[in-house]
């Protein structure tokens, strides 16, 4: 795997959800690429489907979700033709991992943590044994301290002090930041091509967060793991990302290169958000917010979803669906007048 | 784009499916409920009509065809004193509810006092009354109420009397642990800043949210109680005969197993169906009554 | 958590005087006289005064309150009126018995329960959850002395599979497993009914947890997760409910072993209030409530201990 191939590619997925018999797009003909060793900040509100196009990507979705169009190409194979098995064995905790965001139930509590991460190398053993084999006691316990080992290993790599010690606890004399490394541990060790990263700093104290993205920063270009870093946060994508998508209503309307992002923001909405944040304004000044509402997906259309909440919307906004327009090689906006606006 | 005609009629939409529309939806859904509903809307028929219903008399005995099998004049067959089992069932369903809602009642009245009284005021009174709750609920529930009724004799008012007050100790730690959680609301705390007095904080503010909820746990007990009589007057110390009791009727099955196997049948099936269909019907009121089970019988 | 449970322990000793006192004012207010019993119709005075001195009968409560515990301390609970066996006796003869069907219940009761349960749980809204929950509702609704007497008239009378009456011959466990499989049945209904639903509420709200989410991210198989990860969550009330379980059993087991004729404490208590023999009323009361306390205790306790939470902060 050569550094200009996409690790991840993903054309055209659409995302719909079910209630009672009603039908929602959670997310509308998504299309994104990642490079070995980049980092993708996928931003937007609550509601605007990017942790449910994470997890789509593991098609863990919940039952009355379903991947209606689209194709997931992973390494060149397309995840969507793989059989339930097979992505479960060679995708979920080997090629593709997830930090899912900080709670306190994140750990299972009667398991100390050391067993967790234990048995999650168990379950992704490369060599097939044969029965006989399986019987050996001295390979066994040699195996297991092996593995123990390892884990040790990885929980010191992520800073965690007295890591034998704290291997044979349980997941509550963790704290939240501490939590989180342990599933950072756990995501590294898989070595995985891909690292999906949902709200991982969200709900930790300030300082720990900053201390939490330095550590993941640092790994994540030890291992050259591409990222999707999945947040509301823009001041953390800027940190982090390399280049970053903004989400609206199931929608990616636009996505560049972070600097230019930031630099030349084209749709209206990364606009908006941009100037919502406090760093943007003027001390003293009131905050500035967005009026209105993110539709619900039951209520999305064809056209501009942010049109009834945009400034600059015009006629043509609502009679004909934005077209994506492509301002160079990696920023793309999808917007009617992203060249008149400004 | 939506026009603005569109726009209204989906507001108005919304506005039809209200509050009351969504209890009479869940309502529609929730087998639970209806079976319920149906079994208890029979057996409270069945009890209002009885002296229409029966065939015979229950108390009428005639030897001559005592242990008697299904025939036309006596539908479920007939005792081992000749009285005719489907009055006998019909009647004795009486004696059921009789029992099982007045012992609720009462268990209910001195766990609602107590119960609120101890959640509300802690410190010496609330240990107080948590010691009777837990002196009581030191015995196997059962062999309490034996024990008792052996020494004062069996007869209707004592059963419901001795029902009434081991009962209400459950159910009043129950009614304590509400009023611990509804003294915690806010609105109480408010009334307290305010200055309201604590009596006035105990009936207008704590009574009507505690017997809410405390209504729909106290429904739980009917069935246990209509067991408790019917297993009473199985060992033979609940209801005296000749009042008709299903308790009863299947011990007369019982002693006459070998004669006339079948005769436990009836006051069996009955007994089984009643305690169904309370249980049912308060499972399914409170799943209705509960705003998270609601939602997801309407969804369903 | 050590001293949660001493301090429990501890209160027992008064919870069993207030049982005893209790005991003796009841039977006071009971009628008939249990001189007339013991003697028959046609005694004559003498007999009477002595049988009622030699047990006490016409001392005041506490008196006898007294005589009961002096007893105690010397390991006895008293003699039958009827029967002058010592009480103790009766009781530990009966005590197996009962123990052994409500442990074997219990045992099929708890695997099934949990099987079950998880199935049910995790095959949510297919036809197996429907069979199971609905026949779980009915089995709580059941009493136990009406599946009791109906699986004596299908099994035992009209398909004379297995026996009515008695535990077994002594030493023929086959024998004895034959006489405990109708009553264990009786009683499981009901534990099965409760416990299923159980199992299957922690289990729904177990796999709907994160973790079981991480878990399943990293690629966990199914059954380990079903089998390992969440039935282990799942379990915790369960088990506490099997203590109390056993304890209301004690009560509950009167009328199966009336039915299906086993001696066990059950029957020896309905017996002795029909014979209106007191010390054996007394002593199988007093010692079925230490039973019954210690075995809510043990429910109590084996939460805390299960839980990792509460056995280590």
């Amino acid at each position: 795997m050569d550094k200009d191939q996409n690790v991840l590619e993903m054309r055209e997925v659409s995302i719909i959800y079910r209630v009672g018999n009603r039908i929602g797009k959670a997310v509308d003909r998504v299309s994104f690429e990642i490079k070995k060793g980049e980092v993708l900040g996928l931003a937007g509100e609550s509601g605007c489907g990017k942790s449910t196009l994470a997890w789509s990507i593991l098609r863990l979705l919940p039952g009355n979700a379903r991947i209606v169009s689209g194709d997931m190409i992973l390494e060149g194979k397309n995840l969507l033709k793989l059989s339930e098995r097979a992505l479960n064995d060679e995708v979920r905790g080997n090629k593709i991992t997830m930090i899912i965001q900080n709670t306190k139930d994140s750990l299972n509590p009667v398991f100390t943590v050391g067993t967790q991460m234990f048995d999650l190398l168990r379950f992704h053993e490369q060599e097939k044994q044969s029965l006989i084999a399986s019987f050996n006691f001295f390979r066994r316990a040699k195996r297991n301290k092996e593995r123990r080992f390892r884990c040790i290993k990885m929980l010191e790599e992520m800073e965690i002090a007295a890591a034998d010690k704290r291997f044979s606890e349980y997941a509550f004399q963790f704290s939240g930041g501490m939590r989180q490394r342990v599933i950072m541990a756990m995501n590294f060790m898989a070595n995985p091509a891909v690292l999906i990263a949902d709200e991982p700093t969200t709900g930790l104290d300030v300082s720990v967060e900053a201390y939490v993205l330095e550590l993941f920063k640092s790994k994540i270009r030890k291992y050259e793991t591409a990222v999707i870093y999945i947040t509301h946060n823009l001041r953390i994508l800027s940190e982090i990302a390399d280049k970053v998508a903004i989400m609206y209503a199931g929608t990616i309307v636009e996505q560049a290169p972070v600097e230019e992002l930031f630099d030349n923001p084209l749709h209206p909405y990364t606009k908006a958000l941009i100037k919502c944040l406090p760093e943007s304004g003027v001390l003293g000044e009131k905050l500035q917010e967005i009026p209105g509402q993110v539709p619900s997906i039951f209520e999305r259309t064809e056209n501009c979803k942010f049109q009834p909440r945009c400034p600059y919307s015009t006629e043509i906004c609502t009679q004909a669906p934005p077209r994506t327009g492509k301002v160079s090689s990696s920023h793309f906006v999808l917007c009617h007048n992203f060249l008149t606006v400004q | 784009m939506r026009n603005v005609a569109q726009q209204g009629h989906k507001e108005f939409q919304k506005d039809m499916n209200g509050e009351f529309n969504e209890y009479l939806q869940a309502f529609r859904k929730s087998t639970k409920l209806f079976i319920g509903t149906i079994l208890v809307v029979t057996l409270f028929i069945v009890v209002i009509c009885a002296p229409v219903m029966a065939p015979h008399d229950p108390y009428k005995m005639d030897v001559k065809n005592r242990l008697s099998n299904i025939s036309r004049t006596h539908l479920l067959g007939t005792d081992h004193l000749g009285r005719d089992t489907l009055s006998q069932i019909i009647y004795g369903s009486r004696t059921s509810i009789f029992i099982g809602v007045i012992g609720t009642s009462l268990a209910f009245i001195i766990a609602l006092s107590l119960g609120t009284l101890a959640g509300y005021a802690r410190g010496i009174i609330e240990n107080l009354i948590l010691l009777y709750f837990d002196a009581v609920r030191s015995f196997p529930a059962i062999i309490l109420i034996l024990v008792v009724i052996s020494a004062i004799g069996s007869s209707v008012t004592n059963i419901i009397i001795v029902f009434g007050f081991i009962y209400s100790s459950l159910l009043g730690r129950t009614i304590r642990a509400i009023t611990i959680s509804v003294c915690k609301e806010p609105f109480i705390e408010a009334a307290i800043t305010l200055g309201s007095k604590k009596r006035t904080i105990l009936f207008r503010h704590l009574f009507p949210n505690v017997i809410g909820p405390s209504l729909i746990v106290t429904g739980m007990y009917v069935p246990i109680m209509i067991m408790s009589e019917a297993g009473l007057s199985f060992l033979g110390l609940g209801v005296p005969p000749p009042t008709p009791s299903w308790g009863t009727s299947i011990r007369y099955g019982f002693e006459n197993i070998m004669r006339a196997p079948w005769l436990i049948l009836p006051p069996s099936i009955a007994l089984a169906l009643t305690m169904l269909g309370f249980n049912l019907f308060a499972e399914g009121l409170r799943d209705v009554l509960n705003p998270e089970k609601r939602g997801e019988l309407i969804i369903s | 958590m050590l001293k949660y449970a001493i301090s429990r322990l501890l209160w027992l000793i008064p919870t069993l005087l207030c049982v005893i006192l209790f005991l003796f004012s009841l039977i006071h207010f009971a009628p008939g006289d249990p001189v007339d019993v013991i003697c028959g119709p046609r005694a004559s005075e003498e007999t009477k005064a002595l049988v009622r001195d030699i047990f006490h009968l016409d001392k005041p409560l506490i008196v006898q309150a007294g005589y009961f515990f002096q007893n105690l301390l010397k390991g006895s609970l008293g003699v039958s009126i009827i029967d002058r066996e010592p009480v103790i006796k009766k009781f530990m003869r009966a005590l197996p018995n009962t123990m052994v069907l409500g442990f074997f219940a219990m045992f099929w009761t708890f695997i099934l329960a949990l099987v079950l349960g998880a199935l049910s749980g995790i095959h949510q809204n297919t036809w197996i959850d429907y069979v199971i929950t609905g026949c779980s509702f009915g089995m709580i609704s059941v009493p136990a002395f009406v599946s009791a007497l109906i699986l004596l008239l299908i099994f035992s009378i009209k398909l004379p599979v297995f026996p009515m009456t008695g535990v077994g011959e002594k030493g023929n466990v086959l024998d004895q497993l034959r006489h405990l499989i109708l009553p264990a049945t009786a009683i499981s209904f009901g534990w099965f009914g409760f416990m299923c639903r159980t199992v299957k509420a922690m289990m729904l709200e177990v796999l709907a947890k994160d973790y079981v989410k991480m878990e399943r991210s990293f690629g966990v198989p199914s059954r380990y997760i079903w089998g390992k990860y969440a039935l282990r969550n799942a379990v915790l009330p369960v088990v506490t409910q099997i203590g109390f379980a056993i304890g209301e059993f004690l009560g509950g087991a009167v009328f199966v072993e009336m039915i299906f004729g086993r001696p066990g404490i059950g029957r020896l208590l309905a017996n002795s209030i029909s014979t209106l023999d007191y010390p054996v009323l007394q002593g199988t009361v007093f010692m079925t409530t230490i039973m019954f306390v210690l075995a809510n205790l043990l429910a109590d306790l084996s939460h805390g201990f299960l839980d990792p939470r509460v056995r280590h902060g």
